[in-house]
């Protein structure tokens, strides 16, 4: 028993003292820093969290199945916004289904083609992200799109003190980590993460929990550009640049292991937080933008060395 | 006939057969104007195979021992950043620290990798944003440039109509890298941990020894691109000066490195690239705008990722069954 | 896909006719546009227009287009200058790379006229003119009517921010240096930070939101310099989500921008944004037609052909509406 605790302390002592140390650490040089705790600076990082964290659901989604990532979320979050205001003329429900079943369809179609032909997951992704640039590119012809509609103001508006676009990360956040935890296709998603032949000869249908998870990351990328495009009032193929890279970093901050089957959303959203605030620290310290680069990165470096206990191939 | 279509499709072949293709679809593109098949396009397309082909080398090897370095991109804007920075008085200098960086970069890639037993892709995002990060503050978010025009001109001049000190500088390491992997015991212990590393590993190859030299070669091909890049634009920026992680990944995979590991040429991944460079200058010069190219490009890269889908033929048997069932 | 085919079918109809009319004057002048991504607003508005001018001013235009690839571009030069253009129209996506490609040019006698981005002092030998914005103006300007937004309110000291552009672009720089000189006429009016906000409308409503905190206990913002109007879109959220007055009326926080766009106009006609200026696709476009034709008929252009630049404020706002909703 004693023998059993102390060989699980060991285990998980090294990576757990230094995500707590580090979680510390940076709690601590936030608290120091001043302004941080205003009212405004919090409000300012929720709404940062919100949108990249509604990509880091989905991105979640996509690691625990087992296919590490795909670069083309950034592009989904972009093309979303250009197709919710391009047909808010046909009423804000509809523009908001459109955009979403439109997000899910592109990525679950990087899921067909991932789960039922075991193609290489980031390079079908980097050929979708090519493909998403260039069709875009080819349709809009560059123009940002102005909405085609209007009644989305009270996207802009707060509930409780809080900004709407929190609440709908929220529900995101929390309805994706009830899929993984409580139902079939969740289920399913982690066992063919973990180990894919073993999912299917326990009869889990491997490319279904597949395009599943891909289409769950559309869709909530689409809803990051859902927001985005109603916050600012216009899409274009600019807005959701580099929201891939932020994403996947999250993801790996949080904690969600790389090589799938383990982890869960709420961990991806713990990552948003911790990029969130050092980005935010290391600006109202007046430091430029060239050193929130450099810090995610050795961050993302550290957070991933420190995964290798349990995770020993 | 049928036995020829398919061998032509085979891995080691299809890259040539790809070429051959492409070449022969630009050149109908284009027989009007006639601007493809002259000595100055063959110049534009091996000034285009000098960006990507060292890149596309580097994202090779790793995919050849079934890891996936997509640090590519960042040190070449890393390497370009310090050999500008460096090489302000002694050219030679610069080169010099930014492949010793290159090699640092990779080696320390490599160790966290086989030391840790970490996937490689993880690593090498944090790689991939650390050297961005490092870049930025390198050249304190500003383009910089670098005053030896003459040297990015003599570069660039051509030699014998089709090359440059460019271009020869990336065919001269890509003749290297073939003949390591094709006379060499390391080359043949690359293919051997990429095919089956637990195998290897009992045959007494040094698998983890393998891996590293993979990921600091693959920093040094990064490096020396990124060198070259940068002088022969005469300039460093933070903001990548070109985007090379799609057409490299593309060109390693059409040129036949097979994602699954352990199969793949030097020489195919040229031709691979070779592709990628005829689509953008005949489509360039056919008038086709810059997202046409892309629109192929995506199309060559996601057919091709189906074509190699370890599971595609077992899918397609079991869909031919379950028509004849049915 | 259209617009392609009209584009080969006219360039076919123009080579066509230089085989029948050789000799003759008439012979359509060959322009080759090497534009940015037109994926972006603003040269894609530029570009369409351009390319509807080119029709009546009989010349044929050739357009390529790279997606801020900064390789891509000096390669495209090159691919110009050997399928000899009588012209080659730039517009420049990096100051210092394309330097190498321009000497290039220079020796090869083909002429280079730049558009929508100015050229550096060091590259100011290498091109024939600029037609365009007087992008240090449009700062400069910026600054006079932060000033004057401030006075409005009866503020003679202040603090001021700056949210620019993509900071390694010489327009963001030009425009930072005018918007600086501006407020040097005032020295109670102080610069207390510069960020860059990659002409992004998120990422300037972050930064604008962050600058707010941190200059909340150290005397508070009264100006915001927002570069171009989508990022003073971005700023007057911020500032309104953080409940801070805003705009002449009420006596808040100035914000002004450097070009206009369809969110400037909405702002100032809200009273949320003071000013900003005009720097019109459209209008440029059609300045760049006339004066490349004037070029043509062998008049001497000026090293920079500048486009009147007019200050935007709510007096104003309906005669500019229009042209700036692109």
């Amino acid at each position: 028993m004693t023998g059993a605790l102390l060989r699980v302390t060991r285990a998980a002592s090294p990576a757990l003292l230094l995500r707590g140390g580090g979680g510390g650490a940076l709690l601590i040089w936030a608290l120091l820093t001043p302004g941080f705790l205003s009212r405004l600076s919090l409000l300012s990082m929720l709404s940062a969290i919100s949108f990249v964290g509604c990509v880091t659901v989905g991105m979640g989604f996509i690691t625990i199945s087992g296919n590490i990532m795909s670069l083309a979320l950034g592009a989904t979050v972009s093309a979303a916004s250009v197709v919710f205001m391009a047909s808010l003329g046909a009423g804000l429900v509809p523009a908001v289904l459109i955009a979403l079943l439109f997000g899910a369809a592109i990525t679950a179609a990087q899921g067909v083609v991932v789960g039922y032909f075991r193609a290489n997951a980031i390079l079908v992704s980097i050929a979708a992200l090519t493909l998403i640039l260039g069709i875009a590119a080819h349709l809009t012809g560059g123009e940002r799109i102005y909405p085609g509609g209007d009644g989305f103001a009270f996207f802009k508006g707060r509930i409780w003190m809080l900004p709407f676009e929190t609440w709908l990360f929220a529900g995101c956040a929390l309805a994706g980590q009830a899929i993984l935890s409580f139902t079939r296709i969740g289920r399913d998603i982690i066992m063919t993460g973990s180990n894919r032949e073993a999912a299917r000869t326990v009869g889990v249908d491997v490319p279904i929990a597949v395009i599943a998870a891909y289409a769950i990351a559309g869709a909530t990328s689409a809803l990051a550009g859902i927001l985005l495009a109603a916050r600012y009032g216009s899409g274009d193929m600019d807005i959701g640049g580099g929201y891939e890279y932020r994403a996947i970093a999250a993801v790996l901050v949080g904690g969600i292991a790389i090589r799938g089957g383990a982890g869960s959303v709420l961990r991806g959203c713990a990552g948003v937080v911790v990029i969130t605030v050092i980005e935010m620290v290391l600006r109202l310290r007046g430091y430029g933008e060239e050193w929130q680069y450099l810090i995610t990165g050795l961050v993302l470096l550290g957070v991933v060395m420190a995964q290798s206990e349990g995770t020993r191939r | 006939m049928m036995a020829l279509c398919r061998n032509a499709f085979a891995r080691d072949l299809r890259p040539y057969t790809l070429l051959g293709i492409v070449i022969v679809i630009v050149g109908v593109i284009d027989h009007g104007t006639g601007f493809f098949f002259r000595g100055a396009t063959l110049f534009s397309i091996m000034q285009i195979f000098a960006t990507y082909g060292l890149v596309s080398l580097a994202v090779g090897l790793s995919l050849l021992v079934r890891e996936f370095d997509i640090s590519v991109a960042g040190m070449v804007s890393l390497a370009g950043a310090v050999a500008v920075l460096a090489g302000a008085r002694d050219p030679w200098l610069g080169v010099g620290l930014a492949l010793l960086v290159g090699l640092v970069g990779g080696a320390a890639q490599g160790l966290i990798i086989t030391r840790l037993g970490l996937g490689s892709v993880g690593v090498t995002l944090g790689g991939l944003l650390s050297f961005q990060g490092l870049t930025y503050v390198l050249t304190g978010n500003q383009s910089i440039s670098f005053d030896h025009v003459e040297l990015a001109l003599a570069l660039n001049a051509p030699i014998g109509v089709v090359l440059s000190v460019r271009s020869m500088i990336v065919i001269a390491a890509f003749v290297l890298a073939a003949v390591v992997m094709q006379f060499s015991r390391v080359g043949r212990d690359i293919l051997a941990t990429g095919g089956d590393r637990r195998a290897s590993t009992m045959a007494g190859v040094n698998t983890g020894g393998i891996v590293f030299g993979v990921f600091a070669a693959s920093g040094l091909l990064c490096a020396l691109s990124g060198v070259v890049l940068s002088y022969g634009l005469a300039a460093a920026s933070p903001a990548a000066l070109s985007d090379v992680l799609a057409p490299a990944a593309a060109g390693a995979i059409i040129g036949g490195v097979s994602v699954v590991g352990g199969r793949g040429r030097p020489a195919g991944i040229a031709a691979g690239v070779l592709v990628l460079c005829v689509l953008r200058s005949g489509l360039n010069a056919a008038g086709a705008s810059a997202d046409m190219l892309d629109i192929a490009t995506g199309l060559v890269l996601l057919l091709i990722a189906v074509l190699d889908a370890p599971e595609l033929a077992r899918r397609l048997t079991e869909w031919r069954l379950h028509r004849r069932g049915a | 896909m259209l617009e392609h085919t009209s584009r080969r079918l006219w360039l076919g109809i123009c080579l066509l006719a230089t085989c029948l009319t050789t000799a003759q004057a008439q012979e359509p002048r060959r322009v080759a546009l090497l534009s940015t991504a037109n994926t972006q607003a603003y040269m894609g508005a530029w570009t369409a227009t351009f390319l509807k001018e080119a029709g009546p001013q009989k010349f044929a235009v050739t357009n390529m287009t790279s997606p801020f690839d900064a390789a891509l571009q000096s390669q495209q030069v090159d691919d110009a200058i050997a399928q000899k253009f009588d012209v080659i129209l730039l517009v420049i996506i990096n100051q210092q790379s394309i330097r190498p490609a321009l000497v290039r040019a220079k020796a090869a006698g083909v002429p280079v006229i730049l558009v929508v981005n100015p050229g550096d002092d060091a590259n100011d030998a290498l091109y024939v003119s600029y037609i365009g914005v007087d992008q240090t103006e449009l700062g400069n300007l910026a600054g006079q009517n932060l000033l004057a937004g401030l006075a409005a309110e009866g503020k003679s000291t202040a603090q001021v921010v700056a949210v620019t552009g993509t900071a390694t672009q010489l327009n963001a720089s030009r425009r930072l240096e005018g918007f600086r000189a501006a407020l040097a006429r005032q020295p109670q009016v102080t610069l207390v930070a510069v960020q860059d906000g990659r002409w992004n409308t998120a990422l300037s409503e972050k930064i604008t939101g962050d600058l707010l905190v941190r200059f909340a206990g150290r005397g508070g913002i009264d100006g915001v310099f927002a570069m171009a109007d989508n990022q003073a879109s971005g700023a007057i959220l911020a500032i309104q989500s953080a409940g801070f007055p805003i705009g002449v009326a009420q006596k808040g926080i100035v914000v002004v921008a450097s070009n206009c766009m369809k969110d400037g106009i909405e702002h100032i006609r809200a009273g949320t944004q003071y000013a900003t200026n005009t720097q019109v696709p459209v209008e440029e476009a059609r300045v760049a037609a006339v004066k490349l034709a004037d070029f043509f008929a062998g008049k001497r252009l000026a090293h920079e052909e500048l486009v009147p630049i007019h200050t935007i404020t709510a007096a104003n706002v309906a005669e500019f509406a229009q042209g700036c909703s692109y």
